[in-house]
């Protein structure tokens, strides 16, 4: 299915006074997807979706969505009519109504869904004449998907959409970005810290970390071709570099030697036999796994 | 540490109004033996000397009850008033870090448009806020049995607009500036009374001050509005204005 | 329901899903040609990706567990048993062919091979060792 690319970026920096928010941001986002960008607070998630809605310049680098520059003003509007976001803080006008924010939203998409829009005011249990400042946070983050959702956009940018709730409406939350991916087919690029939720909606993921891109791939391939391979040795593990491509990261320890490798995990085993090793297993790896891995094992 | 987050939170504030205040107080202090050169010299001097005309026609202004508007209303209570208000309507900048930013950048209008439509609204506000007023006088006069050429009015309306348009447009682009709202307000506000002293005090510089074309002594004097003044200081508020939205369109939210 | 999903364990969401699929037909907890849930209402109801019950659902097709027919849903295949049978031994051949591999390599012979799996089967406990 070779689909044009919904999201692209290419060595993204943004260096503001003295951070360095990226350092060299490249991902793609295949249309249809739920993409997910997996990385520590300060690892540059927040500044990346910036720079795609338009609200930050790069320093260095290019980002483009819909094939339109992301860094220039008429096509960033052009962007912003097919592209639902959320952003971390929630930012809503907080005087308005949820009912008035609602209208003033719906008039800026000539596609705007009001039949849905009703459904989500119910579903999500929004006090329509409540003002937005008097919303908890859990309703804020609601109402914030309800005018991303209903304005018929191609694309859903959703930075920390699940941040500071409570697991009951996280679940919410989520099941009602997944029911409108399976029935509007949207493409969703949302940014998290949160393992759990990624593992269990995204099915491409890209681990940012620093303001590079460490990882990017299928999750599924990733928990097909990483495995933590553990193997012993009779007497003490022996430093070795192994000559497989995939061994991606050797810990020893004594008389053990676990090896993270990202392919060819029969090959290491194989090498490492050659080399005298008892035993060897080779154990699936969690996402969790790898990027505590990726993150904190870097030198 | 309650009184400490206290004079923290208020000291530019503080310190900025000190400044003013006390340059007023100044001001005034220094200006003294100019005004006692006239009040001495009128004391001594007779009635057709250079000195006594002068407290002379100020008093002889302020008898008719055109030279009265003039004097009080527009001169001085109308404009500094509403350079105030211009001063604080164009603080209120549309990306201000107040709710709603970013919920604005993400909808699929461009920031030239918003700036435009917050301007345009505010600029009509401060129009209102000049011409309403003024268009009270010829109204309210025959209650006290007086009337009051609606022309002038209009006049003195338009050129307190044309004359402080500047200050409202210095205040906008400030605001893109920085983030918070006061210092584009104290930065315009010691702007304008800074240069009002200056020109008061340097003769020179007068006929190049907003504050003239917004006092409107030329009209009061000889009838003729002045046109120089109001293109002048109109072109130069669009271009502070210009500069403010360019300024909105590159930074970084 | 009748599916779960472990998000956590490393195994990919589309092979657990496929895996309980094939699980329920031979239980018979799913009759041949009866329906699965749609990929909208399902993925909404365990909170995971369509594409995922997508994937899963096209390769038990694949594999002939269950057919896609155009508009009306995923049913399961009249001989979806069958073919649950057969990707079952098909599985059972690959895990056998592997240890005996790995046994020949560590000196075992065929003979004892057999002895082991004899004794495997009728319950005796071989010596608690490594693995592999």
């Amino acid at each position: 299915m070779a689909e044009s690319s919904i999201i692209e970026t290419v060595g993204l920096k943004k260096q503001y006074k003295n951070v360095t928010a990226l350092d060299g941001l490249g991902l793609t986002v295949p249309a249809g997807s739920i993409y997910g960008l997996l990385g520590r607070n300060g690892a540059g998630k927040t500044t990346a979706i910036k720079i795609l809605m338009g609200m930050v310049r790069p320093t260095a680098g290019r980002a483009s969505i819909f094939g339109l520059a992301a860094s220039q003003s008429e096509s960033s509007v052009a962007i912003r009519k097919r592209t639902g976001f959320v952003s971390d803080e929630r930012d809503l006008y907080d005087f308005m109504t949820v009912a008035q924010l609602i209208a003033f939203t719906a008039s800026f998409f000539p596609h705007w869904r009001a039949d849905m829009a009703k459904r989500y005011v119910r579903s999500f249990d929004l006090p329509e004449s409540r003002t937005v400042k008097a919303l908890s946070r859990g309703a804020r983050t609601k109402l914030a998907l309800l005018l991303a959702f209903c304005r018929g956009a191609e694309l859903l940018i959703l930075d920390e959409a699940t941040t500071g709730l409570d697991p009951v409406a996280a679940e919410e939350v989520l099941q009602a970005l997944v029911g409108h991916v399976a029935s509007e087919g949207a493409t969703v690029f949302f940014s998290s810290h949160q393992i759990g939720e990624i593992e269990q909606i995204a099915d491409r993921v890209a681990i940012i970390d620093r303001g590079r891109t460490a990882l990017e791939g299928a999750l599924d391939d990733l928990r097909e071709s990483y495995r933590r391979i553990e193997l012993v040795f009779d007497g003490d593990a022996p430093a070795v570099q192994f000559r497989s491509p995939g061994a991606a990261r050797v810990e020893r320890k004594g008389r053990m030697l676990t090896v993270l490798a990202s392919t060819g995990g029969e090959q290491i085993i194989e090498e490492a036999r050659s080399l005298g090793a008892v035993s060897a297993e080779a154990w699936p790896v969690t996402l969790k796994e790898l990027f505590l891995e990726i993150v904190l094992g870097k030198g | 540490m309650l009184w400490y987050t206290a004079w923290r939170d208020t000291r530019w504030r503080f310190l900025i109004g000190l400044g003013i205040l006390s340059g007023i107080a100044l001001a005034n202090t220094l200006a003294y033996p100019h005004w006692q050169g006239l009040l001495g010299g009128a004391l001594v001097a007779g009635p057709g000397d250079q000195p006594a005309r002068e407290i002379n026609s100020i008093a002889q202004v302020s008898s008719s009850f055109r030279g009265y508007v003039w004097v009080q209303l527009v001169r001085v209570n109308l404009s500094y008033l509403w350079v105030v208000f211009a001063v604080l309507l164009g603080a209120t900048g549309s990306f201000s870090q107040r709710s709603g930013a970013i919920f604005t950048l993400s909808l699929p209008v461009s920031r030239r448009r918003v700036c435009a439509v917050r301007a345009a609204t505010e600029l009509a506000e401060l129009c209102v806020l000049g011409l309403a007023p003024m268009l009270l006088v010829p109204l309210a006069a025959p209650v006290v049995g007086y009337s009051y050429p609606l022309a002038d009015a209009l006049v003195y309306g338009i050129q307190i607009l044309s004359g402080g348009a500047i200050f409202y447009c210095l205040s906008l682009w400030l605001a893109t500036i920085f983030d918070d709202r006061w210092r584009p307000i104290m930065i315009t506000l010691a702007v304008a009374v800074i240069g009002n002293l200056c020109t008061n005090l340097i003769a020179a510089l007068a006929p190049f001050s907003p504050a003239t074309v917004m006092e409107g002594e030329s009209y009061f004097r000889t009838g003729v509005p002045a046109w120089a003044g109001i293109c002048v200081w109109l072109v130069v508020s669009a271009a502070v204005l210009y500069a403010a939205v360019r300024s909105t369109e590159v930074r970084d939210f | 329901m009748l599916f779960r999903s472990n998000p956590a364990s490393g195994v990919p969401i589309y092979l657990q899903l496929m895996e309980q699929v094939k699980h329920a037909v031979e239980t018979g907890a799913l009759r041949p040609g009866e329906q699965l849930p749609g990929i909208r209402p399902l993925s909404e109801e365990l909170v995971i990706n369509p594409n995922t019950v997508a994937k899963a659902y096209r390769e038990l097709e694949h594999e002939g567990i269950i057919e896609l027919r155009q508009g009306a849903g995923a049913f399961v295949s009249v001989n979806a048993g069958a073919h649950a049978q057969a990707e079952k031994l098909r599985g059972a051949r690959t895990i056998v062919a592997a240890a005996v591999k790995q046994l020949r390599a560590r000196g075992v012979t065929d003979e004892e091979v057999r002895r082991l799996y004899e004794a495997a089967l009728a319950g005796i406990s071989g010596k608690a060792g490594s693995s592999g």
